[in-house]
């Protein structure tokens, strides 16, 4: 795995900021990420106008009927959109999301309440809401907050708000350019580019507190082609928790080219056959297979309900011994990276799957008391209007000996599939589907035709004992997944390297 | 809620704008107040209740487009929300088809289009509570190989919205929702073959707290749909026949209202460009979206961008009458609006239905399957493998298997493709189900020529 490497300097500069900030908008944003800023001039009442003892009366508040476990979670987030289409910049947009959510834990169930009313009364309210999932009087107080600093993994070089906005439009010009000098049947183009940064403040009754500054960009490219009265599609995105030196290494001509190329491919795109067939997986992008078909089974509140089919299951062999399975929110500016999750705990490395056999869940709050196991960093939510719950970071297989050519060539037909448009996953038995939008026939140990978009389903258990072979060239994909569940989206990262499945059902409508 | 405070606001953001340069604005504020609870195993598991409430603003300058947004809507926040405006329009470019629409078009329907229940908002917690627990209870009872259960939820929400523009437009309205969902488990533990477990669901949801399903109904059917499954296996590949049941009939349906929105015609992401007054299907393809329908899911008397609300018809006997359209998209492509612009606080408005569905046939479910020789009865579909730019078609999917009139068993891990253009020319016949359970709705739809890919 290639971790971008951050100078020491660096590194400081930011770490202070993603550990002891607080709610800070008096201060204009930019200035955050340069020296200028001492933290400790930096405090809760410049944004939300709350103090510590108003965040202590409120956890206690939260307590009061006799629960054990309270939790405010503050969030401020800055989002910037600009959209290209028919050659010209259609829009420029510009949106602040702030508000706060009130947890209070009894046993293992609990009270949500948020507002983005943020006054004193509103937010009492909210606590006392919470706080009816128990019922007497309290039983405990909150702790004295005590602040906890994390590495940062999202060091920033250029953070995008420090861009005038003029200069980020012309990457979406520069991508339209490209775009339409690839091919000139290509002729329709729209690009965008949306840039986040949300700062986030937890504090717990057990006086956990925490604060984050997570930036978010992602830059995608749309394209359509047509010729002789055929017509296709192509798209790419790209980006990461990272600032405007993305576009060094990766210029938007190179996106708008793959998605031109693309579009003109499988402008002559063959019916796909459908029925059993081996699959050769791609490098990179094929890791939504592991998403889909493991990592959602390995969240921890599906086994702790026994939901999953793979509840009760650690210590089993669950996939052929070539697979070791990952979920690491640690790595340096990925997109599904994170300093701390939503509960205020450390991200992690955690190892699922190795050589085969199962080795532990991705966990929440509440599914690691009930596991009497240690956090994993899991705990995600979408937003202050929504509780955390065990989510995927980044999740990718192990590289293993073989290279791409000895796989390819091992097949004498099936399919070879490069980039996917999402998946499915049913929980209870691990049935899942992943939709390949950019798949090739393998006749003869060669990648010949482009295929129509296909659909592939398989068993989750079951498609991980047919890998077969797992190559050497393990790749990460860019920054472009964002992962639904219980109606919460959170941006996520999936990486594998060449992968060959024996067998699996593939939709076409060859029969 | 009070809506006309929330329009006053809209008002003063809209007239601060035109104020501070803006040729023309339009703001739009939404409040909601939501409630979920989620029992399992007969114990609360989660508790939701908040109020929410977030103001968006589009500012048009010299035919440029910007639009902000905020959660904050102290006054202080709502003039710099105003300044960000101005001073990001200018980055735009250019555009002659942004614009506010005519005067003439904009306009509050009158009469009552019944999508708000007073009731929801007094319907007490221990009810809502006592209703999940209720339906989770029923399906346990229903039959022993129900053996787990992934939550029984209810849920209400009551919403406001209010709109106002710089030709004086101002209105607002409010709509309610309540719902419960039960979703279970089953494993048969007692069978010699060991099987796969399944997850089966059942829901309810109406503008009418009265409208709802009995929870104990709910609850058998959820268990009844999730027993089904028990011993699906693959079938082989083939062509086929399949049905598709009311549930996923509305799901193709909302693709469908995809491939007609005005803004998938211009950008040329539909199979549907120039295809206007052509015959695109069958004469069983008449599909209507009405703005207006009573106690609709998605009635409103104005749309997004402040147009009076209509009943378009869409297809007629198989013959594409009409894009779904707001007014950006119908100026694009030289045509005027339909009133279906939908609105989000964050962005400039887009296209959206409102209550979209397929009218009726005349044939029970049950004689339409007796009509099928050997096919299948699709009751739920994975992913989302469909291509708009094509119409090629390719999705999970799970049901049972007909033979000979009947239905036989279980299916699982297959798929069903085909292409859209096709499967409207090919359906063979509509069931006489149409039944409103969300915005999209669509009798039983027999559709011939699917290739459904298995063993």
């Amino acid at each position: 795995m290639k971790e971008r490497e951050i100078s020491r300097r660096r590194f400081l500069e930011l770490a202070g900021i993603s550990s002891t900030g607080i709610f800070f908008l008096k201060f204009p944003v930019e200035r955050l990420f340069s020296q200028e800023v001492k933290m400790q001039d930096i405090r809760f009442e410049d944004h939300f106008e709350i103090d510590k003892d108003t965040i202590r009366k409120l956890l206690d508040l939260g307590l009061s009927k006799g629960a054990d476990f309270s939790e405010l979670y503050m969030e401020y987030t800055i989002n910037e959109n600009i959209f290209w289409e028919d050659q010209i910049l259609k829009d420029a947009s510009k949106g602040i999301s702030r508000g706060i959510g009130i947890r209070v834990i009894k046993e293992d169930s609990f009270g949500y309440a948020f507002s983005d009313d943020i006054s004193f009364e509103s937010l009492k309210n909210c606590a006392l809401t919470a706080a009816e999932i128990a019922s007497g009087s309290a039983k405990v107080k909150s702790a004295d907050l005590s602040p906890k600093r994390f590495k940062n993994l999202y060091p920033v070089k250029e953070l995008f708000t420090k861009k005038p906005v003029p200069s980020k439009i012309d990457l979406l010009k520069r991508a339209d350019d490209r775009a339409r000098k690839y091919d000139p049947c290509i002729n329709k183009v729209s690009a965008s580019f949306m840039q986040t940064l949300k700062f986030i403040t937890i504090v717990n009754s057990e006086g956990l507190y925490v604060t984050d500054a997570q930036p978010l960009i992602r830059f995608g490219i749309s394209t359509v082609a047509e010729k002789n009265g055929k017509k296709q599609r192509g798209s790419r995105s790209g980006g990461g928790r990272i600032g405007m030196e993305y576009f060094i290494e990766n210029p938007p001509e190179k996106l708008a080219k793959e998605a031109s190329e693309q579009a003109v491919k499988f402008l002559d795109a063959k019916d796909s056959p459908a029925g059993k067939f081996p699959v050769v997986l791609a490098p990179g992008w094929s890791g939504i297979l592991l998403h889909e078909a493991v990592g959602h089974g390995l969240e921890a509140d599906f086994n702790r309900k026994k939901e999953s089919n793979y509840s009760d299951r650690i210590g089993d062999k669950v996939a052929s011994e070539l697979c070791t399975v990952i979920d690491d929110g640690t790595i340096m500016n990925q997109r599904g990276s994170i300093n701390c999750d939503d509960e205020g705990n450390k991200s992690n490395k955690t190892v699922l799957i190795e050589n085969g056999i199962l080795k532990g869940y991705m966990h929440d709050r509440i599914s690691s008391k009930y596991f009497k196991v240690n956090p994993t960093g899991n705990g995600r939510r979408e937003s202050y209007k929504q509780f955390p719950i065990p989510r995927m970071t980044n999740t990718y297989l192990l590289a293993g000996k073989s290279s791409s050519e000895e796989i390819i060539s091992s097949v004498d037909y099936g399919i070879y599939t490069r980039n996917f448009s999402g998946g499915q996953v049913n929980i209870s038995n691990g049935d899942f589907v992943f939709s390949a939008v950019e798949s090739y026939l393998i006749e003869k140990g060669k990648i010949t035709a482009p295929l129509k978009g296909v659909t592939l389903i398989g068993n989750g258990p079951d498609v991980l004992t047919r890998v077969k072979m797992v190559g050497n060239d393990f790749l990460l994909s860019d920054g472009v997944w964002t992962c639904g569940k219980n109606g919460q989206s959170v941006p996520v990262g999936v990486g594998l390297p060449t992968v060959k499945i024996s067998e699996i059902t593939v939709g076409g409508t060859k029969v | 809620m009070d809506l006309k405070k929330l329009e006053q606001i809209t008002k003063y953001v809209v007239d601060l704008a035109k104020k501070k340069g803006a040729d023309e604005a339009d703001s739009i504020i939404r409040e909601s107040k939501e409630f979920n609870v989620i029992v399992r195993l007969g114990k609360i598991e989660s508790l939701k209740e908040a109020v929410s409430k977030s103001l968006g603003l589009r500012v048009i300058k010299d035919k440029r487009t910007a639009i902000v947004y905020t959660s904050d809507l102290e006054e202080k926040s709502l003039k710099k929300l105003v300044s960000d405006g101005i001073e990001l329009v200018k980055y735009s470019d250019r555009d002659e088809f942004s614009t506010l629409p005519d005067k003439s078009e904009l306009g509050i329907a009158k009469g009552d289009l019944k999508n708000f229940d007073s009731n929801v908002e007094k319907i007490s917690s221990e009810k809502k509570i006592s209703m999940a627990k209720e339906a989770e209870e029923a399906s346990f009872a229903f039959d022993k190989r129900i053996t787990n259960s992934g939550g029984s939820s209810f849920s209400t929400a009551i919403s406001g919205m209010a709109l106002s523009n710089s030709q004086g437009f101002s209105g607002s309205f409010s709509s309610t929702g309540s719902s419960l969902s039960v979703s279970m488990i089953a494993d048969d533990l007692e069978s010699e073959v060991k099987g796969k477990k399944q997850r089966g669901w059942w829901y309810t949801s109406n503008p009418f707290f009265d409208k709802l399903e009995k929870p104990q109904d709910v609850g058998k059917k959820a268990a009844k749909r999730t027993i089904m499954f028990l011993g699906a296996r693959k079938v082989k590949t083939r062509q086929a026949p399949v049905l598709f049941d009311q549930f996923i009939a509305s799901n193709l349906l909302s693709f469908l209202s995809s491939l007609v929105s005005g803004e998938s015609i211009y950008r040329k992401m539909s199979i549907f460009v120039d295809k206007l007054g052509k015959k695109v299907g069958s004469e069983f393809l008449n599909v209507v979206d009405d703005g207006l329908m009573s106690r609709g899911f998605n009635s409103r008397p104005f749309d997004g961008e402040g147009v009076v609300s209509r009943k378009n018809v869409i297809f007629e006997n198989g013959v594409l009458k009409t894009y779904l359209l707001n007014t950006y998209s119908a100026k694009k492509l030289g045509l005027k609006t339909t009133g279906n612009a939908s609105r989000s606080i964050a962005g400039r408005p887009g296209v959206g239905i409102s209550n979209f569905y397929l009218i009726n046939g005349n044939i029970s479910e049950k004689d339409l399957i007796g009509e099928v020789k050997d096919g299948l009865y699709l009751m739920e579909t994975m992913g989302a493998g469909v291509n708009p730019v094509t119409g090629d078609f390719s999705v999970g999917a799970l049901g049972m298997w007909i033979e000979n009139g009947k239905i036989l068993y279980p299916v699982s891990e297959i798929t069903i493709a085909s292409n859209i253009n096709g499967m409207l020319n090919n359906i063979l016949g509509l069931g006489d189900n149409l039944e409103f359970r969300g915005a999209y709705a669509s009798p039983s739809l027999l559709i011939d020529k699917i290739t459904v890919s298995g063993k």
